[in-house]
């Protein structure tokens, strides 16, 4: 396929994704994450009326909680402390996270059956069964703080890659790091992945700084073969001359990056595999934006480049003399 | 080097790895009835509050990590369980006034008052307006304090629930002071109760009289520095007047709460007053923080106060066996990590082997001692991301230096031909990595800034390890062996010509 239907077939599908992905996010009025939820909370006296029964405890909420047909999230353990001097009370709470999806008045209706099964259980316990609907509201000026950090980092690593590679390379860069963004958090919009509330927008970082990371380490392999070839190739036939000889050093960093997320994705808790998973969408995002999309985008600009480099152009009589006399 | 010398050196470098690792990774008794136990390092370095685990030893082994969260009840909001508590010792009459004082809200999970928050069985504007009001405060202080796993939700619609990792130990007092909202008043006298209120004056809002507020350090003591306009410091000059003959306390309260309690014994004349009074620097990050916000947010002066209600010491946020598989991947990842290196170079996976052990504890050390540091997802990611720059460092030098050898070359002359062909390749990829942590640490805030942190010294200590380290160990180990080219599984090229 010549690199203008590439770049052409390119730009139309990565625009759809992040279109879809923009329609998405407004539908829904954000992104579909998994964690932030409804709690249910079974508050219970250690100290008298539940010591050495906690476990047996638990499972009633347990079973409770499966037998009307829902699916907690996560579970937590807490100690209650004394506000003023932290000191223990000798309550513990159990807290159950439940997915948005599940309806609050299925989970009010899970917290008196609990609670009507375990005062039938422990008649004399202290136990109080609470249902909290929670609302993440990030932080501002973090989540700015973050996007500036992310941006400048992107930005110095493409002067450095301009100044180091060439300012094909650093335009082309700079370009697939931007849409190696948008994809990664466009598909976050469109698949109802289970990952965390700060997670898009920390993915799309990832997949941002990835490609230009990426890039760079191809970019050290299109210089060599640019100075190897030295204007005999035409712009296309250089870039993709320089890129199968340069991806295989991409994917000896990602292969290994990508199993080390897969491993500890697979080997950790719920919780741990909801962060590190989903990781892998901004590491392929940024695979096909540094190996496939920056050269595609690289190759009109270093065409016009090496155009205003390699061609002659009139530059007078008098000064063509004095260049030959030289 | 020398034989002898390279076996020395081989040893002592062995010795000292292999202690470190004991100190860092391996817990063990140190008395008997295994009370009392000696608990590594990785098990005192602070854990996020996403993970978490029990210190080795005792009964009621300490807890390392997890997060505190407290909730926290505008005036007039009431739990469920404060509600039902209250309601439980009253009889009669007595209970019927109460029913009446409050409406169940979500389902009976909050009980709102009546008389401060309801009209006509709806909430009213100006409770709605002023709730958003504080939680804008909140978050702005919440902000300011820049603490990493800092996390503020809203719950059930009028109440508010902040969790901060147990690693901070200012936690309590940030929820305690960050509650409080309301004007910012300076008055002066022996107690808060008859103090004499300097100002602001009636109708007039603080910032005629006040800047704000920011800390400094020096000589190692903490300040809190407040800063007041011409008129605010000609006030606090007329009023502390008397002050050298009868003493006093310059009292700084935010909606009535007493913030900072000044002890003063001469006229004060300052337009820039530092105060210490053997604050952390946490602590007078806070004072400050609360001050300055009541200047910032002057026009919202009517805001009540943030009532702290439950106070929760959470495990694990990711559960409580999360920091053992988390261990576990990272074990395992390691080990295969080490295993491909021993496979694909023989006996030079030791090479390799060493260089990861001193990546691995420089950055262990790192994360311990460095206290904005916490085991956690953010550092983690780093950690793996740079363990992988090392690796394929190795693995780049280790072919480079093959290929020479394939050639014909001695090893001695592979080695360096080798390492001289990558070395600022692989310089350049460490610099940019660690330039690019450094530029994220000093932008970002809270996680991304940790994340940024581990990932400058990560490829830091990747870099000496690849570098320096690995190459030093290479050329240590091959002064001991009999077959270089064997010791590396290094073979050369089949000379057609000859054949």
């Amino acid at each position: 396929m010549k690199n203008k239907a590439k770049l052409t077939l390119f730009s139309i599908l990565s625009a759809i994704v992040v279109i879809v992905g923009i329609v998405m996010v407004a539908v829904f009025g954000g992104f579909r994450v998994a964690t932030d939820g409804n709690r249910l909370e079974v508050c219970y006296d250690t100290v008298i009326t539940i010591s050495g029964k906690e476990e047996a405890l638990e499972n009633t909420c347990e079973s409770v909680i499966s037998s009307r047909g829902l699916k907690f999230n996560g579970k937590n353990n807490a100690e209650i402390l004394e506000t003023q001097s932290l000191g223990d009370t000798g309550d513990r709470v159990i807290i159950y996270t439940f997915s948005k999806s599940v309806e609050l008045n299925q989970l009010q209706a899970a917290a008196t059956q609990i609670s009507e099964r375990v005062t039938s259980e422990y008649p004399d316990a202290d136990i109080y069964v609470s249902v909290k609907a929670s609302e993440a509201t990030p932080i501002n000026t973090a989540a700015w703080r973050g996007a500036i950090a992310l941006a400048v980092a992107a930005v110095a690593a493409s002067v450095y890659i301009g100044i180091r590679y060439g300012f094909a390379s650093a335009v082309s860069g700079f370009i697939a790091s931007v849409v190696a963004g948008l994809l990664s958090a466009a598909v976050f919009a469109i698949i109802p992945l289970p990952i965390y509330s700060y997670a898009p927008l920390l993915y799309a970082g990832i997949g941002s700084v990835f490609t230009l990371f990426f890039w760079m380490l191809l970019g050290a392999k299109l210089k060599v073969s640019f100075k190897e070839e030295n204007g005999v190739l035409s712009a296309e036939e250089a870039v993709n001359k320089g890129c199968r000889k340069g991806r295989k050093y991409v994917l000896f960093f990602a292969i290994p990056i990508a199993a080390a997320m897969l491993l500890f994705g697979l080997l950790a808790t719920n919780a741990t595999r909801m962060f590190f998973l989903p990781a892998l969408v901004p590491l392929l995002v940024s695979l096909f934006a540094a190996m496939w999309f920056a050269p595609s985008v690289m190759i009109p600009i270093k065409g016009k480049t090496d155009s205003l480099k390699f061609n002659p152009k009139y530059v007078g009589k008098k000064k063509a003399d004095a260049e030959q006399q030289q | 080097m020398g034989k002898v010398k390279s076996a020395i050196c081989l040893c002592a470098i062995t010795l000292i790895l292999a202690v470190l690792c004991f100190v860092c990774f391996v817990p063990f008794p140190t008395g008997s009835g295994g009370i009392s136990y000696y608990n590594p390092i990785i098990n005192w370095a602070e854990k996020s509050e996403d993970l978490g685990g029990f210190q080795f030893g005792g009964e009621d082994p300490a807890y390392i990590g997890g997060s505190y969260s407290i909730m926290l009840y505008p005036e007039g909001v009431i739990s469920s369980k404060e509600y039902e508590s209250n309601l439980r010792i009253l009889e009669g009459d007595d209970r019927t006034e109460y029913e009446g004082k409050y409406t169940a809200h979500a389902g009976g999970a909050l009980y709102l008052s009546n008389e401060d928050v309801m009209d006509g069985g709806r909430v009213t504007q100006k409770f709605s307006t002023s709730f958003e009001k504080r939680l804008e405060l909140l978050k702005e202080r919440f902000s300011r304090l820049n603490t990493e796993g800092t996390s503020i939700e809203v719950v059930n619609d009028y109440s508010v629930r902040v969790t901060m990792p147990a690693s901070t130990d200012v936690s309590v007092a940030s929820f305690l002071y960050f509650g409080y909202m309301g004007d910012l008043e300076v008055s002066f006298g022996t107690d808060l109760e008859s103090a004499g209120r300097i100002f602001p004056e009636t109708n007039k809002p603080i910032t005629d009289y006040m800047k704000g507020a920011d800390t400094r350090s020096m000589n190692g003591t903490q300040y809190v520095v407040l800063h007041f306009t011409n008129e605010g410091q000609k006030l606090i000059s007329t009023a502390t007047a008397t002050a050298e003959s009868s003493g006093g306390t310059l009292f700084f309260t935010v909606g009535g709460e007493q913030v900072i309690g000044l002890s003063v014994s001469s006229r004060l004349n300052e337009k820039d007053l530092y105060i210490s009074g053997d604050y952390s620097s946490d602590a007078a990050k806070i004072l400050s923080t609360v001050i300055d916000t009541s200047v910032d947010f002057a026009s919202d002066s009517e805001l009540g106060k943030l009532e702290m209600g439950e106070l929760y010491r959470n495990q694990a946020g990711f559960g409580k066996s999360a920091l053992m598989f988390v261990y576990l991947a990272l074990a395992v990842s390691s080990v295969a990590g080490v295993v491909f290196f021993f496979i694909r170079y023989r006996r030079l996976g030791f090479a390799h082997l060493y260089s990861f052990l001193f990546f691995l504890l420089a950055m262990l050390l790192c994360v311990w001692w460095i206290p904005t540091l916490t085991i956690g997802m953010n550092t983690l990611t780093a950690f793996i991301l740079t363990a992988v720059l090392l690796s394929v460092s190795n693995a780049v030098a280790f072919e480079n230096a093959r290929k020479e050898y394939a050639l014909g070359k001695t090893m001695t002359s592979s080695v360096k031909t080798g390492y001289k062909k990558c070395f600022w390749h692989l310089f350049e990829v460490h610099a940019v990595v660690g330039g690019i942590g450094l530029l994220i640490w000093g932008i970002a805030l809270s996680e991304l800034s940790a994340f940024g942190l581990t990932l400058a010294l990560g490829a830091l200590f990747s870099a000496i390890a690849t570098l320096a380290f690995n190459r030093f160990m290479w050329f240590v180990m091959m002064s001991l062996a009999k077959n270089q080219g064997k010791f590396c599984h290094f073979v050369r090229e089949v000379d057609d010509d000859e054949e």
